[in-house]
């Protein structure tokens, strides 16, 4: 049964989870068609690039996220994570350092974050929700104390190019990073062995263990990884504001988790689909901006996207039997 | 009840009359609002400060005109704009009362208003996305109430591409950064942090008096200007203030909840506290409910911000001794007035004083309409 379920996951050709996908596509489109409808704005290049610019981070972060979820965890702290990477990238820059020295030791702070909670989660068997859970208040509270709970300004006006600075075909950085992020992490995800092992992993742990699959090397990795996108989405972050916030990203995580699993993702783990979570991500960034263009009140709006969530995981849990 | 709506159905039929007139200026609004005040008033209006008119408003009206007499260059608009707002909540009475300011300042100037919030008090990327959308919408000016001094920048940065006119009637937004990005958009400081949070702790001091004692901050959301810059102001009149012992400060990001956790703990560490200063009311309640709860009501100065309407209540029953006030409503109907004329060109006040005070008990009884 776990051979059976690997080939699919890996191959993704058979009709029933690419049914799946189809779906979510579909509702994606039909969505898109009902707002083009209701508003003459939202088809047009102005809007396009919002969303672009709206939903590469989420985006970014779903990847990571979904690598977690996989592998049979979770991850709460992304945006503490988003947030110290950020503050850290700013003091690095106002103590004088040039900006890709600062942004590199943005990332290696967050792939480091990772590390230790891949460490804690494989090495000392603690749950990654209680795992992440602690490391998240500890860096939210590391980002406060280091800032002293003051944005760091300083960003050189040229930083913002990382965000909504445009690169090629007038479309935005963002939109490029995030693209690069996709095809990246969609081949190591469903091509390589690391994407093997989080799936066995999150399907069967003990089965995994016993045919040879080091877990903590793996957890490690895994958690390292996805903390390496959430300070990608960091510095996305940092360049839309142009400042570093020690209160950036609060309370994302939610929405990163809902993006990954409207596209299919389980949350048991043992199951994930790179285009399912950037679809997921892409439903909740038009749904917003949509929705705004209309004029909805937020809560309404918040109200909407619960039902959607509720509506697609309904959707995929009729289609599994 | 019915004497209050009674007031306000006359104030909004001299406004709608006043609208009609060519050119709205303060005055006859003035002169429109004391006869339909004085007809239906039953109780004795209270002495005011100031009295200007030979009939006496209510402390509230009279603030409202000298607001709208700062407004020199205003004209009726003669078109319906579309006017789009950002604000930061709408849980928070005080935020719902500037809402509310915003709509009734749309109806009478015949302008249509929407307003939008980010998810969360705290969601600065939120709150972008929200303004950006908005400038897609296609409005003729957008008034931002940003959580930080820059996160709706960039937004700004796109308005100016699609011709959105952006105003600042806060002061909030960090200008140097704007205008290193080459950014442009309308500034109109109305609201200064530091003093407020001055003003409210300086209430505290004078009333310990050379006694002094231990007090406490109850701060909102780290990193956000409003609770910063009030912060430093009680702080700062803390510091000023004889045998003062500043013994705690937190951050309990506007939340009720964390608020009354905070305060417990700080009553716990010190039961002889003698006051505390919180940067918004909603937080000053929970503080009031930790006192009540340790049974030391009267001995804690409770000072907060905002003067929402459970704050009043509050301080006419002894659980509060103060807010530091400054109307929402009548800001939002300056806000969006200041939008209006941004639209049509009008010059626009360099910075609007505004009137900012601590309602203490002795004067509580002069705000029965302030909103």
């Amino acid at each position: 049964m776990t051979e059976k379920t690997k080939t699919i996951n890996i191959t993704g050709m058979k009709i029933g989870t690419f049914f799946k996908e189809k779906g979510l596509i579909a509702a994606f489109i039909l969505m898109c068609a009902l707002f083009s409808f209701l508003s003459p704005v939202f088809l047009s290049v102005s809007n396009f690039l919002n969303i672009a610019l709206q939903s590469a981070a989420l985006i970014i972060m779903g990847i990571g996220m979904s690598l977690t979820i996989a592998s049979g965890g979770i991850d709460l702290s992304v945006g503490a994570v988003i947030a110290l990477t950020g503050i850290i990238m700013g003091l690095m820059l106002t103590a004088g350092f040039n900006l890709v020295v600062s942004i590199l030791v943005g990332l290696l702070c967050g792939v480091l974050v990772g590390a230790i909670n891949g460490f804690i989660i494989s090495k000392f068997k603690v749950t990654p929700f209680i795992a992440t859970l602690a490391t998240y208040t500890m860096l939210r509270a590391i980002a406060l104390i280091i800032s002293d709970g003051r944005p760091i300004y300083g960003f050189p006006v040229d930083f913002r190019f990382l965000g909504s600075g445009k690169l090629f075909f007038n479309l935005p950085t963002a939109f490029f990073i995030a693209l690069a992020c996709i095809i990246i992490f969609y081949f190591v995800i469903e091509h390589t062995r690391i994407g093997r092992n989080a799936l066995a992993i999150g399907g069967n742990k003990e089965a995994a263990r016993l045919s040879g699959i080091n877990l903590v090397i793996n957890t490690i990795t895994f958690y390292a990884l996805a903390a390496l996108l959430y300070s990608i989405a960091g510095i996305i972050y940092t360049a839309r504001l142009n400042a570093a916030e020690p209160i950036a990203a609060m309370g994302v995580e939610l929405e990163v988790i809902a993006a990954t699993v409207l596209g299919g993702t389980r949350m048991e783990g043992g199951y994930t689909k790179i285009s399912g979570t950037v679809t997921g991500a892409l439903v909740l960034a038009v749904l917003r901006n949509g929705l705004t263009l209309l004029g909805v009140q937020s809560y309404y709006q918040q109200l909407t996207i619960g039902v959607v969530i509720v509506l697609a995981v309904l959707a995929n849990q009729i289609r599994k039997k | 009840m019915s004497k209050k709506v009674l007031i306000i159905i006359a104030l909004v039929f001299a406004l709608v009359l006043s609208a009609c007139t060519p050119k709205a200026a303060p005055e006859p609004v003035v002169e429109e609002v004391v006869e339909e005040v004085v007809e239906v008033v039953e109780e004795p209006v209270e002495e005011v400060a100031e009295p200007e008119e030979e009939e006496s408003l209510t402390f509230w009206q009279e603030m409202r005109a000298d607001q709208f007499a700062q407004l020199v260059h205003f004209e009726t608009p003669k078109e319906n704009y579309k006017i789009g707002v950002v604000l930061n909540t709408l849980v928070n009475p005080y935020w719902v009362a500037f809402a509310d300011g915003y709509k009734q300042a749309a109806e009478d100037l015949n302008v249509t208003v929407e307003l939008q919030v980010p998810q969360t008090e705290g969601d600065i990327a939120g709150q972008l996305a929200v303004c950006e959308s908005m400038v897609t919408a296609g409005y003729d000016a957008i008034v931002l109430h940003p959580i930080t001094g820059t996160n709706l920048i960039e937004c700004i940065i796109k308005a100016n591409q699609e011709g959105v006119v952006m105003i600042d009637t806060d002061g909030r937004i960090d200008k140097a950064m704007v205008d290193e990005l080459g950014g442009e958009y309308f500034r109109v400081p109305i609201e200064y942090f530091f003093d407020q949070g001055f003003l409210g702790a300086s209430a505290i001091v004078e009333k310990l008096g050379s006694e002094g004692g231990k007090v406490a901050v109850i701060e909102g959301i780290a990193g956000a200007p409003n609770s910063e810059g009030r912060t430093a102001g009680a702080k700062a009149a803390f510091e000023a203030g004889e045998n003062i012992d500043l013994v705690a400060s937190h951050n309990a990001d506007f939340d009720r909840s964390k608020a009354l956790s905070i305060a417990q703990d700080i009553l716990t560490a010190h039961p002889d506290l003698a006051g505390v200063y919180c940067a918004n009311d909603v937080m000053c309640l929970a503080v009031a409910e930790a006192v009540d709860e340790a049974g030391l009501r009267g001995q804690v100065l409770i000072v907060g911000n905002d003067f929402i309407a459970d704050a009043l209540t509050a301080i006419n029953e002894g659980r509060m001794y103060g807010s530091v006030a400054f109307s929402p409503f009548v800001r939002g109907e300056v806000s969006l007035r200041l939008a209006v004329m941004a639209i049509q060109g009008n010059e626009l006040p360099a910075e609007m004083e505004f009137l900012t005070i601590v309602v203490t008990p002795d004067i509580a009884d002069l705000m029965d309409d302030w909103k």
